[in-house]
């Protein structure tokens, strides 16, 4: 056992002074009374008692025991599970959550301070590897010594990213050694865990979505914490109008509110009112002038006039690739080209793909066959011919089928979201019905992961990814405390000794 | 005190009863007299005043008929303040109170035109203004009332030592920690006295609020007693004090005496108020 705060036991000092009052109590106090007869009855009729003197002194011990409790529990002691192997991990938890402030101090800050705790446990000769956990967790130092983990800490940053479990998971198992994960939450990887901070109360704005049509904005609102809030938001625009709203959230559920656009607004700023452990997800800055922005590379007079009946973004169309043509959210490509040449973190929907596996002879009725995209659709009687077929494709779904072959699929390749299709617009009546701008803004949309605005700034959205990650919970039962607080036991022993002390008390006669 | 006397005002002192005794004033007596309320008619008897004859009636009726009207008698008003050691006890002190409970009643009387005894009672009885009229006595009534010490035991007996006592009400302000108390309110009602009893008590005696190792000592006699001041011991002090307060109420009901509890932390005139609403 390890006391964190040993200054704490120099209250010991102040002991003395409960025999003191004891006994000052003690001391008799000569007291007028305008009638002896009555205590005279009163004494008659507790006469008999003789549990006084027992009584006296179980309760002076009961009060030093109870001193005694206060001194300990305000040393903070602390119980460090032994580690006698020669390489360990510590793995910190740097996602946006650790920023949640709690007594003055955010949980990253209260995790440096443990891991220095544990640290100090540790033999000089162990060899310390230090791991960032966020969205890409990563090393941050290998085979090191304590004192040199101990200089790096204190340069480490908390990150605004989310913490994505499924990667950290797979991150430490590649590391050898026992694992300890410094978190705030209730996650399970690695052998051990240094939990920081208590519940976390917090709420925040975790989407925001543009419906260009009814010039409103819908606000999605989280509550994190376990009671139900009454959040109010804000809406400032960009020459200071403001309006306020008010939503009742319940714990561990999300609501929309939804505010009218000021006119001319070109700037908004969506902000969280209430007070909470979190301030970064408290506050989303949109740009309604900056739309999303779609490239479509070949010429393709269907799909353009499509592009540009979406209201939500801004298209543009070359008919040769050009690398110059950078910081589009989407590319379209309707030419023969190697699309591994686009930027890797945008996505892409490809109309020439390579791996086709036949073609489609007959008319073939055509069918939206995922629900994602069939929204509005109609599809009775769209007919195409002559068009190839994709062969099925790992990790993709398909969207549109002919004579049961797909004709075009999606799905993420490298966390990118891909697109490929292989239907020739000059060969189907799709083209001529209301369902291809349908089909093409839902197509968009999740190319845009839904999101019809441009953000100007905003920390993650999702506090933590992954969390479907089959292993946690096989690990939840081999994962144990690491460092283990006497603090809050100690706390309810001195509520118990408080209670029997005033039952001693009461009953002493 | 001027503001005491102010908030009291408008209170009045009139007896409930008939008075029996007493000359001529502005109460109800028990008999028929010169008044003004007329009473009822009679028929005329031999002996009766040819003055009263109804000459109207016997114009109507043939018949000769008295016209009869109420007598109408002085008040005595008599106010008994215990001084005994008992009484110089908590804070406010009991006996301040009590003095200003008395010289409010004895400024009613006063102000009323009403006849005021005012006495003293420990062991003995002391009679401080006898049969009393008139406003300008209470300045001087003032002053001894202030002179009153507070010294010896309570025995209520003394209150036999009133030779003549004129129809009225008396009142009685103490603490009731003394001896005989039953046998003198029997004797007061017996000599056709409204008796109002004013209890006096400090709220330290009935919730005590002390030290844990006590050592009493009796004002009165002096007697000394240590004890254990337990919550146990405070529980059983209350309950006995309730029980006293319980005696003391009945005492006074079961005689038709009009019985107040005054703690010394309620104001004086909210005391008298209480004393003399529905009198």
């Amino acid at each position: 056992m390890k006391l964190l705060n040993p200054l704490g036991l120099f209250l010991a000092l102040l002991l003395p002074i409960i025999i003191l009052l004891h006994f000052k109590k003690k001391q008799i106090i000569e007291q007028k009374i305008s009638n002896i007869a009555l205590w005279d009855e009163v004494l008659k009729e507790v006469e008999g008692v003789k549990s006084r003197k027992i009584n006296k002194y179980f309760l002076l011990m009961i009060q030093i025991l109870i001193g005694i409790l206060i001194v300990v529990a305000l040393s903070k002691p602390i119980w460090i599970k032994g580690f006698s192997g020669e390489e360990i991990t510590l793995a910190i938890d740097c996602s946006i959550m650790m920023k949640a402030e709690e007594n003055g101090k955010t949980h990253f800050q209260v995790a440096k301070g443990k891991i220095n705790d544990y640290m100090n446990h540790l033999d000089d000769a162990t060899r310390i590897n230090l791991v960032l956990l966020k969205k890409k967790s990563e090393i941050y130092l290998k085979d090191s010594k304590k004192q040199d983990i101990k200089k790096a800490l204190k340069g480490i940053k908390c990150s605004n990213e989310e913490l994505n479990i499924e990667y950290a998971s797979k991150f430490l198992s590649t590391i050898s050694g026992k694992k300890i994960l410094i978190t705030d939450k209730e996650i399970f990887l690695g052998d051990q865990i240094i939990k920081v901070g208590k519940a976390f109360e917090n709420i925040g704005i975790t989407n925001l979505n543009y419906d260009y049509y009814n010039n409103t904005i819908l606000c999605r609102v989280k509550n994190y914490g376990k009671r139900k809030e009454n959040v109010v938001v804000s809406m400032i625009n960009d020459q200071g109008k403001k309006d306020l709203q008010s939503i009742t959230v319940d714990s561990n559920k999300e609501k929309d509110i939804s505010f009218e656009v000021f006119k001319d607004s070109k700037l908004l700023t969506l902000k969280i009112e209430n007070k909470d452990m979190l301030r970064e997800d408290n506050e989303f800055i949109v740009s309604l002038k900056n739309k999303k922005k779609v490239l479509l590379i070949g010429k393709n007079i269907f799909l353009e006039k499509a592009l540009l009946s979406i209201p939500h973004i801004k298209a543009e169309f070359i008919n040769e690739w050009d690398e110059s043509k950078t910081g589009y959210d989407v590319y379209i490509v309707d030419q023969e080209m190697d699309i591994e040449k686009l930027p890797k973190d945008r996505s892409i929907w490809s109309l020439h793909p390579k791996f086709t596996d036949g073609e489609i002879q007959e008319i073939a009725q055509l069918n939206v066959v995922n629900d994602r995209f069939s929204k509005s659709l109609h599809m009775k009687g769209i007919y195409t011919k002559e068009t190839q077929f994709l062969k099925e494709k790992k990790g993709y779904e398909p969207i549109l089928q002919a004579d049961e072959k797909t004709l075009m699929l999606y799905g993420m390749e490298n966390e990118q979201k891909r697109i490929y299709s292989t239907i020739d617009f000059r060969k189907t009546n799709l083209v001529m019905t209301p369902n291809f701008p349908i089909l093409i803004n839902h197509t968009i949309d999740w190319l845009l992961d839904g999101n019809k605005i441009s953000y100007v700034d905003h920390p993650a959205v999702k506090l933590v990814t992954g969390e479907n990650y089959k292993n946690t919970e096989s690990k939840k039962l081999k994962t144990k405390t690491a460092i283990f607080s006497f603090t809050e036991i100690i706390a309810v022993l001195i509520l118990i000794f408080m209670v029997i002390e005033w039952e001693v008390y009461k009953r002493a006669s | 005190m001027e503001i005491f006397l102010r908030e009291i005002e408008n209170l009045k002192i009139s007896p409930r009863k008939k008075l029996l005794k007493g000359g001529k004033g502005n109460y109800k007596g028990k008999g028929f007299g010169n008044s003004l309320d007329f009473h009822g008619h009679r028929e005329y008897s031999l002996g009766d005043d040819i003055r009263k004859i109804d000459w109207k009636s016997y114009a109507r009726t043939e018949k000769l008929y008295i016209k009869e009207f109420t007598e109408e008698r002085q008040m005595h008003v008599n106010v008994i303040l215990d001084n005994s050691g008992s009484m110089n006890f908590g804070n406010p002190n009991k006996l301040e109170i009590a003095k200003m409970i008395s010289l409010g009643i004895s400024y009613l009387t006063l102000n009323q035109m009403d006849h005021l005894s005012f006495y003293t009672i420990n062991n003995k009885l002391i009679n401080i203004q006898r049969n009393i009229r008139g406003k300008e006595y209470f300045y001087r009534l003032i002053e001894e009332v202030s002179n009153i010490k507070f010294e010896d035991t309570t025995d209520f007996s003394g209150i036999f030592n009133i030779d003549t006592f004129m129809s009225g009400i008396t009142f009685i302000i103490s603490d009731f920690f003394g001896k005989e108390i039953e046998k003198n309110l029997d004797f007061l009602c017996s000599q056709g006295q409204e008796v109002i009893a004013i209890h006096v008590l400090s709220p330290l005696e009935i919730e005590p609020e002390y030290e844990e190792e006590l050592k009493l000592i009796d004002i009165e006699t002096k007697s000394i007693r240590r004890i254990q001041f337990t919550p146990k011991i405070k529980e059983v002090y209350m309950k006995k004090m309730k029980s006293f307060i319980e005696e003391c109420k009945n005492t006074c009901n079961n005689r038709n005496i009009k019985y107040i509890l005054a703690s010394t932390d309620t104001s004086p005139s909210r005391i008298m108020s209480k004393a003399l609403g529905g009198v």
